[in-house]
């Protein structure tokens, strides 16, 4: 299993966001998660990708607890994120924001780099690499977003509403790049997202509501 | 390194971060005065102390050894008085040196010793401790581990000095002789002729000190050999506004604006002008004869003896030094070339070198002090009048060299005392920099000290003052391990008793000058650290905005994998960049400053409307030599404190909750 959470609480007193939460993804699935807005997908979603930490329960990356100051680097080896708002760096061209987990992680080799440029060609961005990431247009941006969670080579991408904020011919391109690309080299994908189209077209769906999650509604 | 890419976007003035730039460049602004101020300051404070140091050294010694009551009081010294082979006069540090035995008394020959003197303090052999040979001795051991060490006694006395000063009012044809009397009341200091600082002490002659030197020597009817033979006369210019103007001076066939003047119905002489004034009446050389010829008028041929004058402040170049004082001189006379050979009658030197400095003893003796190659002084003497050095004060009230007197002392003679004179000359000027008695001091030959030291007189110092043993070397800092191992030397031989050693960090004169010397350091240092931490407090607001500003960038960097310290790294190196750079950039404008300080002191002197700085106590330039302990400390400390400055919003920017940050 490349992830496994147990019984995950997430609390905001006085609400109680998540209650018990377990699941499980292995490699190479996509699984999506829907839910209303409010209901905790983006808190959920976070807490699988260790940028915040549960009130109780049990999370490992495959198969292994990480300890809290191995978060970093396991994050960087083991996750790609894709943020519905893209979170680039916009002072930074399209190929230092693809290449920035190879630099963090300190292993930005020349064939790294051959990898991050393909992949910038493979996004739909060749000819942008060394565009300033603020002068792209959002799909672009998104575009850019994928192919940064992708450089690292990571074992899960974790995508939050990664089409919330295209148009709806943007939407579906991103969805065909997301799912294909997850497809083609293997990696899971955990995507939480309010459209029915693209969540149809995962392994799995889930249901967050009332803090627990449920195959159906 | 990712995050050096950041702290270079970081810190590159950008429109869009306007606040963050702003407070920025006012940072960078802020430390770089504060290091520019504190390395300008401690450089020339430092270059001050240094200036002052070598003042203090150079003339005291930077270590001294003074006789202790012990040694006044023992066998060793007081026996000479008994002993006939030693004039039965007490013998000066000198000249106990120089005594061929140490213990000069014959009991067969000399009267009987008194019972109440001193036993004698002998070694285990029985023989008489020689206290001046000895530590003399181990200071020549030492000079193998200090190859720059010198050492020799210094007399101090005192008398009466008078100068007679003969000056020439230059205002006319007939110079005028004004005489004046100068009395002094002085110490006298014996010349240490091996004192290796005395030469940078004495003042080199001056252009006034030339031309009296050569005004006496023709008012007295002598040959200025020493005097021209040692110095190179480059110009000469005119003493008054007319000068006899020899015909020869003038080129053939060559017409000149000249007046002519007449008297009892003939032409008595004729002024040539500098510059062409009146164009009427002209003079011209033919051959043996002068002709006149004036507007409307015949032209007349002119005796050639007729005297010419030339009118004007004219200077001349010297071609050519002759015998016998005489000049091949050249000038412009209305635009026009003249040229002889001349005496210096009428005339004074505008511009000249000197000799200072000799390979060996020259055979003509300058007037004036001098050095040997091997750094060693000499002060010449006349015939009848010994070379004196007077403090540099003399000279600016008037003295000049080659001026003479007398040094009287009292003696004291079966009738009560009697005023003797000793004849001098002033051979040239010191610099006294920091002397227990200033101004007030001569340096004359140690003859004149024993001469006077020799009597019984009103000037007679403290005996521990008046005769002490002075010791230079090549590095100040030197000073403590050259006494320690000097103490423990005269301790292994029994003589430490006699000796009382001193660095000059321990003169009683300059204590408190050292003491303030390094009081001043501390306090100036304590100050340069808290304006420079104070300086460095705008990084915090700087770097707590960048972080605030720069919230959402590092919840990116840590959901890509960014370590807390990575993320502290950007921000502390943000703030330790701003302070290297500052700290470039004021070392450079202070590497500016010190290089033209001397136009920044007239700047501040035009500002303050009067001397920014006292020449007495500061020097004629302010010192702007780059003190390595400033460069030091701003290379240090201006970075460090700008890394620390930097720490607490590094460490803010490092707890940041990355989920909170990504929705900033």
């Amino acid at each position: 299993m490349i992830l496994e959470a147990e019984n995950i609480h997430k609390s905001f007193p006085p609400l109680q966001v998540l209650k018990g939460i377990s699941l499980q993804i292995k490699a190479g699935e996509t699984l999506a998660i829907m839910g209303k807005s409010g209901e905790g997908k983006s808190t959920l979603l976070h807490i699988l990708g260790t940028l915040d930490t549960p009130d109780q329960g049990d999370l490992r990356i495959c198969g292994k607890k990480i300890p809290q100051r191995e978060l970093a680097s396991v994050r960087n080896q083991h996750l790609g994120f894709i943020f519905q708002a893209y979170h680039l760096l916009e002072d930074f061209t399209v190929l230092d924001n693809v290449l920035m987990p190879l630099k963090i992680g300190r292993k930005c080799s020349s064939k790294d780099q051959k990898r991050a440029k393909a992949l910038i060609k493979e996004c739909g961005l060749h000819g942008k690499e060394n565009l300033l990431a603020k002068f792209l247009s959002g799909g672009e941006k998104q575009r850019v977003s994928i192919a940064r969670a992708l450089c690292n080579q990571p074992d899960l991408l974790l995508a939050d509403e990664p089409t919330g904020n295209l148009d709806q011919s943007h939407s579906q391109k991103i969805q065909e790049l997301l799912l294909g690309k997850a497809k083609e080299l293997d990696k899971a994908l955990i995507v939480v997202t309010h459209d029915e189209e693209f969540a149809r077209q995962c392994d799995r769906v889930l249901f967050l509501k009332g803090g627990q999650l449920y195959t159906k509604l | 390194m990712f995050e050096l890419s950041f702290i270079k976007k970081y810190l590159t003035p950008k429109k869009k971060q306007l606040s963050v730039s702003l407070i920025a460049l006012l940072s960078v602004a802020v430390i770089t005065l504060v290091v520019w101020l504190v390395v300008v300051f401690i450089s020339v404070t430092e270059g001050i102390e240094k200036t002052w140091l070598h003042k203090l050294t150079a003339l005291n010694a930077p270590l001294r050894l003074q006789p202790t009551k012990e040694y006044f009081s023992s066998y060793y010294y007081n026996v000479d008085r008994y002993s006939a082979s030693s004039h039965y006069l007490s013998q000066t540090i000198g000249q106990k040196a120089k005594a061929l035995i140490s213990d000069p008394y014959n009991p067969k020959k000399d009267e009987e010793l008194p019972p109440l003197l001193a036993k004698p303090d002998r070694d285990a052999m029985g023989d008489l401790k020689d206290p001046v040979k000895g530590v003399l001795a181990i200071l020549d051991d030492l000079k193998k581990t200090y190859p720059g060490l010198a050492y020799q006694d210094v007399e101090m006395s005192g008398a009466l000095l008078r100068l007679e000063l003969v000056r020439q009012e230059a205002n006319s044809l007939q110079p005028v002789e004004m005489h004046s009397q100068l009395t002094h009341v002085s110490y006298l200091a014996s010349l240490s002729e091996k004192n290796p600082s005395l030469s940078d002490l004495i003042l080199k002659p001056s252009i006034e000190d030339l031309n009296h030197l050569l005004f006496l020597a023709s008012r007295d009817k002598e040959n200025p050999r020493g005097t021209l033979s040692h110095s190179q006369i480059q110009k000469l210019k005119t003493k008054s506004d007319l000068w006899p103007l020899p015909v020869d001076f003038l080129p053939e066939k060559i017409s000149f604006f000249a007046e002519a003047y007449e008297h009892e119905g003939g032409i008595s002489h004729i002024m040539v002008f500098d510059r062409p004034i009146t164009k009427s009446q002209t003079i011209e050389k033919r051959g043996k004869k002068l002709f006149y010829k004036k507007d409307g008028e015949p032209e007349y041929p002119l005796d050639i003896k007729t005297p010419l004058f030339a009118y004007g402040n004219i200077e001349f170049s010297v071609q050519e030094q002759g015998e016998e004082g005489s000049f091949f001189i050249s000038a412009s006379l209305q635009n026009q070339g003249v040229s002889g050979w001349t005496s210096l009658e009428g005339l004074e030197v505008a511009k000249a070198s000197f000799d200072t400095v000799f390979a060996s003893l020259p055979s003509v003796l300058p007037p004036w002090a001098f050095t040997l190659k091997d750094k060693e002084s000499f002060v010449p003497r006349d015939e009848t009048k010994t070379g004196i050095l007077l403090a540099k004060n003399f000279r600016d009230n008037g003295v000049r060299m080659g001026d003479s007197g007398y040094l009287a002392y009292s003696a004291p003679t079966s009738l009560g005392s009697q005023e003797r004179h000793l004849l001098v000359y002033v051979a040239g000027f010191y610099d006294p920099g920091i002397m227990a008695v200033g101004n007030k001091c001569i340096l004359v030959p140690n003859t004149i000290t024993q001469t006077i030291n020799s009597f019984e007189s009103p000037f007679t110092l403290e005996r521990s003052e008046a005769n002490v043993l002075h010791v230079w070397f090549s590095h100040l800092q030197e000073a403590p391990k050259i006494k320690t191992a000097l103490l423990e030397r005269l301790r292994e031989t029994g003589l430490e008793k006699y000796w009382k050693v001193e660095t000059f960090r321990e003169y009683d004169f300059a204590k408190d000058l050292m003491q303030q010397f390094d009081s001043d350091k501390y306090l100036f240092t304590l100050i340069g650290v808290i304006i420079l931490l104070v300086a460095c407090t705008n990084i915090i607001s700087l770097l707590v905005l960048l972080v605030s500003d720069k919230k959402k960038e590092i919840g990116i960097l840590r959901a890509m994998g960014a370590k807390r310290r990575s993320i502290a790294t950007i921000f502390a190196l943000s703030g330790g960049s701003l302070g290297f750079f500052s700290c470039l950039l004021g070392v450079f404008l202070a590497f500016l400053t010190l290089r033209n300080i001397d136009s920044v002191v007239s700047f501040l002197s035009f500002l303050q409307g009067h001397e920014a700085f006292n020449v007495q106590f500061f020097g004629q330039s302010l010192p702007h030599e780059m003190s390595p302990r400033a460069l030091v400390f701003a290379a240090i400390a201006t970075p460090l404190f700008a890394l620390l400055a930097g720490l607490f919003p590094a460490i803010k920017a490092a707890r940041l909750n990355p989920c909170e940050s990504l929705r900033s």
